[in-house]
């Protein structure tokens, strides 16, 4: 190397190692545990309590002087939305809000978990809640709002989801995630002979109800049409509806769950089933297309081609009440900004936000009073002016209040693969259950497994 | 006389046809994010597309909307740059060690060296972060860039490298003229490394620069993010948009893909340790 080389490398890597250094250090002595930013609060806000939640909601255009700062992470940038109708209100709270790519949140919140250090709020997926709602590093909501409002007027099932196993309400949830029968009102009007969601909901009250329908249409069509797409989702339905797997660190598989297996059986072998992998691009073009009727999603679907659909979509009630893709709110309890946090809970849960969530997004309330309250004439637009208030609120009706746990929904979901994969490969009764207890025992040594007598 | 020509001809048809159908097979998911960027979330989800869509705009407007692409694309450079450098040189250091010193332990030490080759990272992520969050580094790029130089698979190849491509008469010839230990490194184990050390660095630069799972767990504040785990966080719960993120991967391989059109002539030539010794 020539000389001059060397002193370019030396000098380049002298800048790097000085470039390093310099940006790798942290902003500020940060001691553990604290809020990831300085608190930058310019004005001490008043204590909240329930006169003052109730003065803030009735009077949202008015701007609140209320500042401060705090910081919020979630898994999806619909945040963003949240955030920016709570500023419209309260224009001087900042909030930092931090997206973590989605599949990967709950390892970021693992560790976060670990180091003690949280953001001051924080969403969690229905899926792993219940792993971290015991910990007493998640604020206890009583403290900073009136949370008895949600047992006197939440959805009930909405009420026992936030809570932690001591019945702590420990995450706020703001929508409700209902599954319902998806479908298009041309398609119905011409295979079922009416878009009418009631009249609908009617026709498909039962799988075996469903299987008749199904074999109606296919016959009609000659084939080209199908009612139903798949045996998974019958899954995702009807889980909610059986006994709890778990109870007190022991999985018992109660008969009701052979029933749904069997169930589904019978609709893979119909010859009026068309087998779609569910979530699939092939199923979304095939339910947009016409091909198909019906599919079950929660009310929060993204699988609907609205520039094509628009005005043209229906729901219909299912046979059994579910709920499915839950996003609690949680608090961090060593956050310095507990008031700030008060007042941004207090607006997601106010009518005004919940009001605009359902007129912007067709997101459902989790307010049940607030759902009655505005279902009487309500219609959607790109729902063709159906009132889907009054839907939603005959499947919340439906839907069985309980807390979750942790193992609540990975159960349910292995469940559903090993009975999915089962069916679909000819396994029977006996070799899905021990396929599914065979995970259960490897992913959660602690449990006490009963293993049921195969009818 | 035809027919040999014949048989040769149709030789090279087939293996012309099959060396297409193998680019074809790369090249194919470059296509699809390209194509792809172009179109919006639910033609991807629905449609295999061959044309270019138009909602091009529209995913730019939705990548941007709530990220800073080119302060990502700049963290992302910063950690990349300074991990390929440093890398690069401690690890030669230490193969250059592995290679031309003797001292006691020394195979037991390379074996060492092997050995951790061939656990996965991902087994200790835990306990780096244990680490990481006492020695105060969170939100630091220090852990990203620093553990690095421990690149056991980057010693090795240096090693196995300066094996072959470096003479011990050449250092003992420096040493004889009284050339000291640093300067023997600096002035002529560098500049004889520099085939491998330009296929070391590409590899240590896309593998920092693709790196997600490690940035993810030390990265908390957005500031600080690096590319890949800002286009990760362009979803939606309601409309998942990933006409937005095929166009921000397009976008976080275009540096990758100037690094290669620099250096892809010596990875070519020198590609194999082989034949960067008879180089």
């Amino acid at each position: 190397m020539k000389k001059g080389s060397l002193k370019w490398l030396i000098a380049t890597m002298l800048i790097v190692t000085a470039l390093v250094i310099t940006a790798c250090s942290r902003n500020g002595d940060e001691p553990t545990p604290v809020t990831p930013e300085p608190p930058a609060q310019t004005t001490t806000p008043e204590p909240v309590d329930e006169d003052d939640n109730d003065e803030v909601e009735e009077t949202p255009e008015e701007p609140i002087a209320l500042s401060g700062s705090f910081t919020y992470w979630s898994y999806t940038d619909s945040a963003h939305n949240l955030v920016a109708a709570f500023n419209a209100v309260y224009p001087d709270i900042h909030v930092d809000v931090t997206i973590f790519g989605g599949g990967e949140y709950r390892t970021h919140m693992l560790t976060t978990f670990m180091s003690g250090d949280l953001p001051d709020l924080f969403d969690l997926e229905e899926g792993y809640m219940y792993e971290f709602l015991d910990s007493p590093l998640i604020l206890d909501l009583s403290t900073i709002m009136d949370t008895g409002v949600f047992a006197r007027e939440w959805v009930p099932f909405q009420n026992y989801a936030m809570k932690n196993g001591n019945g702590v309400y420990k995450a706020l949830i703001f929508q409700s995630s209902p599954v319902v029968m998806w479908y298009l009102r041309d398609v119905a009007e011409e295979w079922l002979g009416t878009s009418d969601d009631r009249e609908i909901s009617a026709m498909i009250y039962s799988w075996d109800a469903m299987l008749e329908v199904a074999r109606d249409v296919y016959l009609a069509s000659d084939g080209e049409v199908t009612v139903w797409p798949n045996v998974g989702s019958m899954f995702v339905v009807d889980a909610l509806t059986k006994p709890t797997l778990v109870v007190d660190n022991t999985l018992t598989i109660a008969p009701q769950w052979f029933d749904l297996i069997n169930t589904m059986r019978r609709v893979w072998e119909s010859p009026y089933t068309r087998h779609y992998p569910a979530w699939s691009g092939e199923w979304a073009a095939a339910w947009n297309n016409g091909e198909f009727l019906f599919r079950a999603m929660p009310s929060w679907d993204f699988f609907t081609d609205w520039d094509r659909n628009r005005g043209n979509v229906g729901i219909a009630v299912p046979p059994s009440g579910a709920f499915e893709g839950n996003t609690g709110i949680s608090v961090f309890a060593n956050s310095e900004h507990h008031d700030l946090i008060a007042t941004f809970l207090n607006y997601v849960a106010s009518d005004e936000f919940q009001t605009l969530n359902l007129e912007q997004h067709n997101q459902v309330p989790a307010n049940l009073r607030l759902i009655q309250d505005l279902s009487n004439g309500f219609s959607a637009p790109d729902f063709g002016g159906q009132n889907i208030l009054d839907t939603y609120a005959r499947v919340l009706a439906t839907i069985p209040a309980f807390t979750p746990d942790r193992f609540t929904r990975p159960l349910i979901n292995t469940f559903q693969g090993r009975a999915s994969t089962g069916i679909q490969n000819d396994w029977t009764d006996e070799e899905i259950i021990n396929e599914f207890i065979d995970m259960i025992a490897d992913q959660y040594p602690e449990l006490t497994i009963v293993r049921p007598d195969i009818p | 006389m035809s027919s040999p020509r014949a048989r040769r001809l149709l030789v090279r048809g087939v293996s012309h046809l099959f060396l297409f159908a193998i680019a074809l097979t790369a090249f194919y998911p470059f296509f699809v994010m390209i194509i792809s960027s172009t179109h919006n979330h639910f033609n991807i989800m629905t449609t295999i597309n061959i044309l270019p869509g138009n909602s091009l705009g529209d995913n730019w407007e939705r990548l941007t909307r709530h990220i800073n692409i080119f302060r990502g694309t700049a963290n992302s450079l910063v950690i990349a740059i300074s991990a390929t450098i440093l890398q690069n040189y401690f690890t030669l250091m230490g193969g250059y060690a592995f290679s031309k010193f003797l001292f006691k332990g020394r195979s037991g030490m390379f074996a060492f060296v092997v050995i951790m080759m061939m656990i996965p990272g991902q087994i200790s992520i835990i306990g780096f972060f244990h680490t990481v969050r006492q020695m105060g580094l969170i939100n630091s790029y220090i852990p990203l860039i620093i553990p690095g130089i421990a690149n056991s698979f980057a010693v090795f190849f240096y090693k196995q490298y300066l094996d072959g491509a470096l003479p011990n008469e050449m250092i003992e010839a420096a040493v004889m003229d009284g050339c000291r230990e640093i300067n023997i490194f600096h002035q002529i184990v560098l500049p004889l490394a520099k085939p491998a050390l330009v296929v070391q660095g590409v590899l240590i630069f896309i593998g920092s620069w693709n790196s997600y799972l490690t940035p993810l767990i030390i990265l908390n504040d957005r500031d600080r993010m690096t590319l890949p785990l800002l286009i990760a966080t362009v979803r939606d719960a309601n409309h998942a948009e990933v006409g937005a993120q095929y166009l921000g991967m397009l976008i976080s391989i275009i540096p990758i893909v100037i690094i290669f059109c620099f250096s892809s002539k010596v990875i070519m030539e020198r590609i194999s340790i082989g034949a960067a010794v008879k180089g």
